[in-house]
């Protein structure tokens, strides 16, 4: 299901493709999805947890699958696919990449491979059936309009299925697009998904001890510190794997021949106190980190190794936590989808739901959140925002 | 006129190149880096190479004010 995607070619090929997908991740592309595609998302979700309130009661929602509905949304904006739209719409094609990822994942399931597969193949043929082949259409027609002088650059969508047309990576493999999507709606679920409840848990617990902080709630710079230091803490993966190409010493002296398969474990190196300092197994929105490599070089990031790092770094960490606040002047700033999600949520009065604890997945040895539950308690502000 | 002005953050550069071969007017690289700055301010046309470069670097090390 992944085969020939990016995440599994290496060299020139992988350097190919990554510069040609990086253009989906530009400063300007991320405003772009940020304004265009983020905030209505948002307001879509948000309005179907609406649905049945009344103006002046708090609302009761699930963080988990209010955020996993925002992330689709966003999700088929930055592939490029077109009609999820209504709330049937977003369910049934949420539907189908659940069963294609789960297809694409099936090596760590414990559930039977083979019915997996199975189901995977024929949710990939729905897709193509219902969305896919409609996208794709329209895309090559503008394309062709473009090619042909009738419409200028800027008016061709900015997402993943274009910039594969536009670039001709296509070839003899018309599944291709499909698996670099699947690729990329898991890997891009998988960290927001898996740190959002954590960044919201943290922050009730800090906010309880440093009340004075409760203002900062919806300060950019505060919550992208708050959602790095949730990510280090509870990395969207256990472990990344790697071959080494060649034989090398680490600067510990470890010896690591060339074939040999290298497992990074990320809940260790990320709560290294060498590197984070003494407490570097708790939450500190406030985290410095100046470790670097040798001589000096290759600053550690605020989130260890939860991006993975090198040539095969995550290309959507941007699009996830923005830019540090300040490094571009107001305006152009890219905020992420973290905060693009939690500061608005905040601004709605978010606490967690103290008659409802949150539950964390009994399905996996992991700490990911089955259910987060959540109140809104400014539903005045929500109401408004819906209604336009 | 200045429309964005270019630096690269000296310690968090590894020197992976990627700059160089994306936007080989604004950035070079001698040996293992870190990778040099040829032109501050570069012009308007070179903006969509310079936010490649940008959004390419693996380590965050390219940063792009606009003006």
């Amino acid at each position: 299901m992944l085969g020939e995607s990016l995440l599994l070619l290496d060299g020139e090929e992988h350097y190919k493709r990554r510069r040609l997908e990086t253009g989906l991740f530009t400063s300007s592309a991320l405003r772009y999805y940020e304004s265009k595609a983020l905030a209505p998302v948002i307001g879509r979700t948000l309005a179907r947890y609406l649905d049945g309130s009344r103006p002046g009661e708090a609302v009761k929602m699930d963080l988990v699958p209010a955020v996993l509905d925002m992330l689709y949304g966003l999700g088929a904006a930055v592939l490029g696919i077109d009609g999820v739209d209504t709330p049937e719409r977003a369910d049934h094609f949420k539907a189908l990449f659940i069963k294609m990822s789960d297809g694409a994942t099936v090596t760590h399931s414990a559930n039977d491979h083979d019915q997996l597969l199975r189901e995977a193949v024929e949710a990939r043929a729905e897709f193509i059936a219902d969305f896919y082949s409609a996208s794709l259409a329209r895309r090559r027609v503008l394309v062709a309009r473009w090619r042909a002088d009738e419409i200028a650059k800027e008016d061709l969508p900015r997402d993943l299925l274009t910039s594969l047309i536009l670039n001709e990576v296509f070839g003899d493999d018309p599944y291709l697009p499909l698996r670099e999507m699947v690729l990329y709606m898991i890997a891009s679920i998988r960290t927001t998904l898996h740190a959002l409840p954590h960044v919201v848990g943290h922050l009730a617990e800090w906010t309880s001890s440093h009340p004075a902080d409760e203002a900062k709630l919806v300060d950019p710079t505060f919550l992208r510190n708050a959602t790095t230091e949730a990510i280090r803490l509870h990395a969207g993966l256990p472990s990344v794997v790697r071959i080494a190409k060649e034989s090398v010493t680490l600067a510990s002296g470890l010896q690591v021949e060339a074939g040999r398969t290298v497992s990074i474990l990320l809940d260790q190196v990320n709560k290294d106190p060498s590197v984070f300092g003494p407490d570097a197994d708790t939450f500190d929105p406030y985290r410095k980190t100046t470790a670097t490599g040798p001589k000096g070089r290759g600053k550690v990031a605020e989130w260890g190794l939860a991006f993975g790092s090198g040539a095969h770094v995550c290309i959507g960490r941007r699009l996830v936590i923005g830019d540090e606040q300040g490094r571009h002047d107001e305006g152009t700033e890219v905020r992420g989808t973290a905060f693009g999600i939690l500061g608005l949520l905040y601004a709605y009065g978010m606490t967690t739901d103290p008659t409802r604890p949150a539950k964390l997945d009994q399905g996996t040895f992991y700490d990911a959140y089955e259910s987060f539950p959540i109140v809104l308690n400014s539903v005045e502000n929500l109401v408004s925002q819906a209604d336009h | 006129m200045d429309t964005m002005s270019v630096t690269v953050r000296r310690d968090f550069c590894v020197g992976n190149g990627n700059c160089v071969r994306v936007a080989p007017e604004v950035f070079a690289l001698e040996g293992s880096g870190p990778a040099e700055v040829l032109t501050k301010n570069p012009s308007d046309d070179l903006r969509e190479q310079v936010e490649e470069a940008e959004a390419f670097c693996p380590t965050d090390a390219i940063e792009v004010i606009r003006l």
